[in-house]
């Protein structure tokens, strides 16, 4: 799996495995940006909470995963990851454990291996599959800080003191 | 009603929901405030939370109110700090050098190394209010080093609060205290150690100085 991180600035465009492109255009609403995605078809995308508006970036961010279907990608950023289609449809929806309100602490961590993708951000550790399944979603400390990847388990420290993994074939925590 | 406790910390409380009340109509405060039925209920909370010296086990107290309901977090977010900006506070570091601010951000992800680095290191006292709201809501752990990294008074100046804030990202939700937070370094001539980039572009477009961890 691959995946590119979209720094909302300017003008950015979304290119699908099947060739098919589509312009990117990011608004501030209210405390939310709104996410428009233009198809040269004409069809228009409008997609809530999509993007990663962390305050520790000056500009918003969004990753783009792509996974088996060359249709298809996920785009992951803010507190909904949306799969969606080169025919400019919503796939599928996958809401994180990210609040609005809490962008001071966003942080993103994106991984691609062969077959999975495994995401770490503030709030829990997704992993998805090449086809957008979601293997393993589970919930962690803000505090719980990534130290290291193994083949088969994710490393963390809590508050720099307290030793668990996270295991990436059963998605159990286990602490040391 | 008698708003005195052993340390004095209702009547802080008092001044400061009088401050915050005025700040938000617009307008300087002139008079005394007026503690009448609207503030009863702030005032018991706050009593319920005075120990006798003011700071026993706030944070965890603070803590298990918010994750049972009690408390009115948002509204109280920035009243609890006594005059000596005790409550919650620990030992301060010795340094030699000039004082860092840590937001609270920072105190979670990077107070313990701020610590053993041995800076003079501070929080302000909103801090240990924010940070007993994500323990009450199960977002982190209470940091061990927030204990250990002294709380000070927040600002009083509403100006000032007003200007960090209007830098800020309009209508976000933490903008109250990154305010309060933005404006306590600037008065104590702290340098801010913040990973919000624009709070850290407030705070040193307003003369402070504010840095990344």
């Amino acid at each position: 799996m691959k995946y590119r991180e979209l720094i909302l600035r300017g003008k950015q465009s979304l290119q699908f495995q099947d060739g098919t492109l589509a312009k990117l255009d990011v608004q501030p609403v209210g405390d939310d940006y709104i996410l428009r995605i233009y198809f040269e078809s004409g069809t228009v995308l409008t997609l809530f909470q999509a993007v990663d508006i962390s305050e520790r970036s000056e500009d918003p961010i969004l990753y783009a995963i792509e996974g088996q279907s060359v249709d298809l990608v996920l785009l992951l950023g803010g507190r909904e990851a949306y799969c969606i289609s080169s025919e400019a449809t919503i796939v599928a929806k996958i809401t994180l454990f990210r609040k609005m309100g809490e962008e001071e602490y966003w942080t993103t961590i994106v991984v691609s291996q062969d077959t999975v993708t495994i995401v770490i951000y503030e709030g829990g550790i997704l992993l998805i599959d090449s086809l957008f399944r979601v293997r393993f979603h589970e919930k962690k400390l803000f505090n719980d800080r990534l130290v290291a990847i193994e083949k088969d388990r994710l490393r963390f420290v809590r508050d720099d003191s307290l030793e668990w993994d996270f295991s990436l074939t059963d998605g159990t925590a286990s602490f040391r | 009603m008698d708003l005195k406790s052993a340390d004095g910390s209702v009547n802080w409380l008092a001044q400061y929901y009088w401050l915050l009340l005025h700040e938000n109509q617009g307008s300087s405060p002139t008079t005394t405030p007026d503690l009448t039925s609207a503030e009863t209920p702030l005032i018991q909370i706050a009593q319920n939370f005075t120990t006798s010296d003011g700071s026993l086990g706030f944070q965890q107290q603070l803590a298990n109110s918010v994750a049972e309901g009690s408390l009115a977090i948002d509204l109280l977010s920035t009243l609890f700090v006594n005059p000596s900006g005790g409550l919650g506070a620990g030992p301060t570091v010795a340094s030699g050098g000039r004082e860092l601010l840590l937001d609270t951000n920072a105190v979670i992800s990077n107070g313990r190394t701020f610590l053993g680095a041995g800076e003079s290191v501070v929080k302000a006292g909103v801090s240990d209010i924010e940070l007993a709201n994500l323990v009450g809501k199960g977002r982190i752990s209470m940091p061990s080093a927030a204990d250990k990294i002294s709380s000070v008074a927040n600002s009083l100046n509403v100006d000032l609060r007003i200007n960090v804030r209007a830098l800020l990202n309009q209508g976000a939700v933490g903008n109250f205290a990154d305010g309060i937070i933005g404006a306590t370094a600037i008065e104590r001539g702290s340098i801010l150690v913040t990973n919000d980039f624009r709070l850290l572009n407030a705070v040193n477009k307003l003369g402070g100085s504010a840095i990344r961890p």
